[in-house]
């Protein structure tokens, strides 16, 4: 590809765009304009933007220019563009988690991910659309309505990071920051066929994001694992996690949980996809075995009800000041956990240190579990499981890591009859984020469906 | 269990110093309802079976 083509840069990944930036092929600039000359012909039909930081971007990039000309480059994120979840505070640039409680809130300290991800040299593009605080059903009267998918606008994007998710995939940023506290981050990455990871529990800072503190995470989205690994880099600051994406996987023993996945019922095109998704695994010399992990449906439903408490518990001063700011369903999610007890909540913590053991010792005789990453394939149908999550619903096979602290991503690994990406989950042992990251390497490069792109550019 | 009646939503919601509506409580009782009965089944299951203590 010739970098040098404003046309085309949209299609770079974080890796490729970060090789021309410091060859100087690719102009942080220009890179940046391009990037916001697709966001403004493409956001009025995807509707993944809440700000679009057209100024500030633009002066990031000259500055990152200068540093670079300078002989100051920071490393392979250095002028890349990013989006991040409108949740996460950016310092100087309004940050409203879609709620009207925040609408002209303009914090004065970035969240500590995105304070990292800066000091790594990334530019702040846009900031993206999500369902209100992360958790609530978007609808039409939301300050910024729901995204729509890439792959078929005339459906909504799986959330609450649907923004991160429908601006990667669309070429709108090469990367984003997201939150997932049940799933956030890995459902829409399934719904939108790019990758999203949910790293371990505690390995990036998540304060500053609205989330849950007990089982949330920022986390990145972005089209490959290696740039994954790149943005995991920046997050945390810790090196190491690129050079050991492309290790050899074969001989890894992959867990299937079959019994916890088919009482789920997925829909018919994911378990296709799963089975074949398999099969790539096996054919790349991984061995595919069962295994039997009791307390995982449990472990979903204690997750939601982490996450009520302490959403209420955060939101409590608001909701007793501010209730009209909520929309009517963000009112009804944030106050839900209010009428919990303590023994409900502690029961809860407790189902996920039960479930935490179980799953390590699993892990000890497997590396890594694939299960899919949602049950069902459009929105319209996880909004039928959402209206009931506390089964676990539309998260039954994300939520649990969620309460136990594992690692998992979402990568690539199907695509349904009707044109919606369908992801494979890969969960790992705690704190084997690079091994987990390995192995959905060696997974991507293997099957053809990260290299998928929706027909946009012929969108108005 | 008793079912969770609108009225006691209410009072709960009062105590709580939630200025809820009409709409607002019809939503969430279901929801809450939901919420109480998977805490109650997590609360029976713990007393069944208790974690490991902590390696650390």
């Amino acid at each position: 590809m010739n970098h040098s083509d404003v046309d085309q840069v949209h299609l770079l990944s974080v890796a490729e765009a970060g090789r021309g930036i410091r060859e100087g092929s690719v102009k942080p600039t220009e890179y940046v304009e391009a990037l916001v000359e697709r966001a403004r012909r493409l956001d009025p039909l995807l509707r993944c933007t809440v700000t679009l930081a057209t100024d500030a971007a633009i002066a990031d990039a000259r500055a990152a220019e200068d540093e670079i000309l300078h002989g100051k480059w920071r490393g392979p994120l250095h002028g890349i563009p990013v989006g991040v979840k409108d949740c996460i505070a950016t310092a100087g640039l309004r940050t409203t988690a879609n709620s009207r409680v925040l609408a002209d809130w303009v914090p004065e300290n970035d969240a500590p991910s995105m304070a990292a991800t800066r000091r790594a040299g990334a530019i702040v593009l846009a900031k993206l659309n999500l369902n209100e605080f992360a958790w609530s059903i978007p609808g039409e009267d939301d300050l910024c309505p729901p995204p729509r998918n890439p792959w078929s606008p005339t459906q909504l994007a799986m959330g609450s990071s649907s923004g991160s998710a429908v601006a990667v995939a669309s070429g709108i940023c090469p990367a984003a920051l997201g939150t997932d506290a049940g799933g956030s981050v890995r459902q829409p990455a399934s719904n939108c066929g790019v990758a999203g990871l949910k790293p371990t529990h505690g390995l990036i800072d998540s304060s500053g994001a609205f989330g849950p503190p007990s089982i949330c995470e920022v986390g990145p989205i972005a089209r490959t694992v290696e740039d994954i690994a790149l943005l995991l880099e920046g997050m945390t600051g810790i090196p190491g996690y690129l050079d050991r994406v492309k290790k050899p996987v074969r001989g890894t023993r992959v867990g299937v949980p079959h019994s916890y996945i088919d009482e789920a019922r997925p829909d018919p095109e994911v378990a296709a996809a799963f089975a074949e998704a398999l099969r790539g695994l096996a054919h790349l010399g991984m061995e595919v075995v069962e295994v039997d992990i009791q307390g995982l449906a449990d472990a979903a439903a204690a997750d939601f009800l982490v996450l009520n408490v302490e959403a209420f518990t955060a939101h409590q001063g608001w909701l007793r000041t501010r209730i009209r700011d909520y929309g009517p369903s963000a009112r009804a999610y944030h106050t839900q956990g209010a009428f919990l007890s303590a023994a409900d909540y502690t029961a809860a913590v407790r189902v996920g240190e039960v479930v935490r053991h179980r799953l390590d010792a699993v892990l000890t005789a497997v590396d890594v579990l694939a299960t899919p990453v949602v049950p069902v394939v459009t929105t319209e149908a996880a909004r039928a499981n959402k209206a009931r999550p506390h089964a676990g619903g539309t998260a039954i096979f994300s939520a649990p890591f969620n309460l136990t602290g594992h690692p998992a991503i979402s990568v690539p690994g199907g695509m349904s009859a009707s044109g919606i990406p369908i992801g494979l989950q890969l969960v790992g042992r705690l704190s084997g984020d690079a091994d987990l990251l390995a192995v959905a390497h060696a997974y991507e490069q293997a099957t053809p469906w990260h290299t998928m792109r929706p027909a946009l550019d012929s969108a108005p | 269990m008793n079912a969770l009646s609108a009225t006691r939503l209410k009072r709960m919601a009062d105590e709580l110093e939630l200025k809820l509506d009409e709409e607002d409580l019809a939503r969430l009782r279901p929801m809450v309802a939901d919420l109480l009965t998977v805490g109650r089944r997590l609360r029976l299951k713990g007393q069944r079976e208790r974690p490991k203590p902590r390696s650390s």
